[in-house]
């Protein structure tokens, strides 16, 4: 086991933090879920029963609200791994050790993941109220479940790779949120505009360029995944409307598959930045530092030429 | 066992380090000695493998220390910074728990590590305590037994004993005496002047990123000692004494202290032997004749200027 993660494991469970965040989250996730049945529930005059079609709207937003969660608990984690021991200066100690620095990344990183499948498990008998009504099977909830792993894995390499970038912890969560809220909701304000623009163009006029690019950015925000997951689960939903050119007999889960594939291989190229970045005899942690030295170096033979 | 080859390390425009070479044998101890500013945190950050340096090279036991190499040499080096925090949350065991995993040291062999090392730097008494209660001095001694989890062959110690009361600092330096009888080759900055003579083989001076002086403790007391200063006092006949001193072409500097006369002799001892006679032979009644025990504190104060901050 990954010494970084059993000592993670170990300060993280010893403190009152973990059991609040737990307790929060679920009352977080029963109150949301409560507030939207009982409008449902209050909303119906004539029918006293449950609607199946109401349920889905109900799953649906659940499973929104779980990874909005998603998006705001794992970069508060993650954000702070790294700046957080140079600010209480055990960084140092860490780095002179045979640990290689990608494993101090990982380490953190699946510290972070573990607190998360933690949240993720304790959310399944609220999942499972649905079972009951028929409205999604265990594989759909497995499906959903291995796609906020690998969403939690984007935010989190997210989150240590700024965690490693800036020195204070302040910047570095403001940076992390930006860059989450930017994939999730810029990425999606930005497909809207093209979309509204292709449309008034006329989408046989676009070139194939430009859809390629168009599709390559649905692709990358989080929330196409989750609903590609609804789309397969409840036969409709509204990825069919938002790619561009998608074939009538394409698969489903298609949009999820790239999803998860461009999250996991952009978080893999993060932690590999993120490890480069912390070690101090790599030339890339270096690289700022080297530059003005080449700069000063260069004006110096100026001034001397001169 | 450490070359360091014109190192050097620039921030901007700023020279931290400024093409130092040492040669550190092996079982030595040597003091790195400079007022704050002057590099030495920088040296032993490039020497631990935290910084790297923008020109120069270090050799570790003829390995050199660079990104190929920095498992290797991370396993012979045990580092204590000038200033270090602890994992609040963890007990003085579990502290050194996880830096025995770190060192792939597992089972009964790491319990026996643990516990004798606890034993070397007297924390057994603490063992279940959390890290964060700790005294300053106690969390100190707590970083060097870490530091010597993986059996390194050299230390890097930092100010060892900053902010520590004199008790600490009387414990930290039986522990190093201890670390000297088991052959660690140690590195050592202290502001702590008299303990770093008393301890160390040779001594390096430093500032503004230069060594000024290096060598042997004993070669630089001596080199220090042929500028010495010589107090002396007469019975009597003071004013003759005093222009015999001046006339004198070894005697730099006649300085009159009240009843004695400090003279500052640039000489060899046969040399100072001779003015003693000298003096005798003009029947100037001497009642002493000594020369000012120098110690390293003169000497730093001799060899720096003190504008390292």
């Amino acid at each position: 086991m990954n010494p970084v993660l059993k000592k993670e494991l170990k300060v993280r469970t010893r403190s009152w933090k973990m059991p609040i965040t737990i307790s929060l989250y679920l009352l977080l996730l029963c109150g949301f879920l409560g507030l939207l049945a009982s409008q449902m529930i209050l909303g119906y005059r004539s029918y006293r029963g449950i609607r199946l079609e109401d349920l889905k709207v109900l799953y649906a937003t659940i499973t929104v609200f779980q990874l909005i969660l998603i998006a705001f608990i794992i970069p508060a984690t993650t954000s702070s791994s790294i700046c957080g021991e140079k600010e209480r200066r055990t960084f140092d100690l860490l780095l002179c050790t045979r640990l290689s620095s990608f494993s101090i990344v990982s380490g953190k990183l699946s510290a972070s993941l573990s607190f998360m499948i933690i949240l993720l498990v304790v959310s399944i008998p609220i999942f499972s109220i649905f079972f009951l009504f028929g409205v999604i099977t265990p594989t759909n909830v497995f499906l959903l479940f291995i796609y906020y792993l690998v969403t939690a894995l984007l935010f989190g390499s997210i989150g240590i790779f700024s965690s490693a970038f800036f020195r204070k912890t302040t910047t570095s969560t403001i940076f992390t949120y930006f860059f989450v809220l930017m994939l999730m909701f810029g990425t999606g304000f930005c497909l809207i505009v093209a979309r509204t623009f292709a449309d008034r163009i006329g989408i046989n006029n676009i070139s194939d360029t430009i859809k390629a690019i168009y599709n390559a950015v649905v692709y990358m925000n989080p929330m196409v995944g989750i609903g590609a997951i609804l789309e397969n689960q409840f036969g409709e939903g509204p990825i069919r409307e938002i790619l561009i050119d998608r074939k009538a007999n394409a698969n489903l889960l298609s949009p999820l598959y790239y999803n998860m594939g461009f999250s996991f291989i952009f978080s893999l190229i993060l932690l590999f930045m993120t490890s480069l970045k912390i070690n101090p005899m790599k030339k890339f942690a270096n690289k700022g530092e080297d530059k003005k030295n080449k700069k000063i170096e260069r004006k110096e033979i100026k001034r001397m030429k001169r | 066992m450490l070359k360091v080859e014109n190192l050097t390390k620039l921030y901007g425009k700023f020279k931290a380090v400024d093409n130092i070479s040492l040669n550190i044998k092996e079982g030595e101890i040597f003091g790195f000695v400079g007022p704050n500013g002057a590099g030495k945190t920088t040296t032993f950050k490039m020497i631990a493998t935290l910084l790297r340096p923008t020109s120069g090279k270090i050799y570790l036991d003829g390995m050199e220390v660079n990104y190929k190499n920095l498992k290797k040499v991370r396993n012979e080096i045990g580092y204590m910074p000038d200033f270090f925090g602890v994992y609040d949350k963890l007990k003085v065991t579990e502290y050194m728990d996880f830096y025995s995993d770190i060192a792939g040291i597992y089972g009964e062999e790491k319990n026996r590590i643990i516990k004798d090392l606890l034993q070397l730097v007297d924390l057994t008494h603490k063992k279940e305590a959390y890290v964060d209660s700790l005294s300053r001095g106690m969390k100190q001694r707590l970083c060097l037994a870490r530091c010597l989890i993986h059996n390194p062959k050299l230390l890097i110690l930092d100010e060892p004993a900053s902010g520590m009361d004199p008790r600490a600092r009387i414990q930290m330096k039986e522990i190093l005496r201890e670390l000297k009888k088991m052959g660690k080759t140690i590195i050592i900055s202290s502001h702590i002047l008299p303990e770093l003579s008393e301890l160390c083989t040779n001594i390096g001076i430093i500032e503004g990123g230069k060594i000024v002086v290096n060598g042997p403790v004993e070669e630089i007391m001596y080199r220090a000692k042929s500028n010495n200063i010589i107090k002396l006092s007469v019975l009597e006949k003071k004013e003759n004494c005093i222009k015999l001193l001046k006339e004198e072409p070894l005697v730099k500097s006649v300085i009159e202290n009240g009843r004695d006369i400090e003279i500052e002799f640039d000489g060899e001892p046969l040399e100072l032997s001779n003015l003693m006679k000298r003096m005798l032979n003009q029947n100037i009644p001497l009642i002493s004749f000594k020369p000012l025990e120098n110690n390293l504190e003169d000497i730093f104060m001799e060899v720096t200027r003190g504008d390292g901050e």
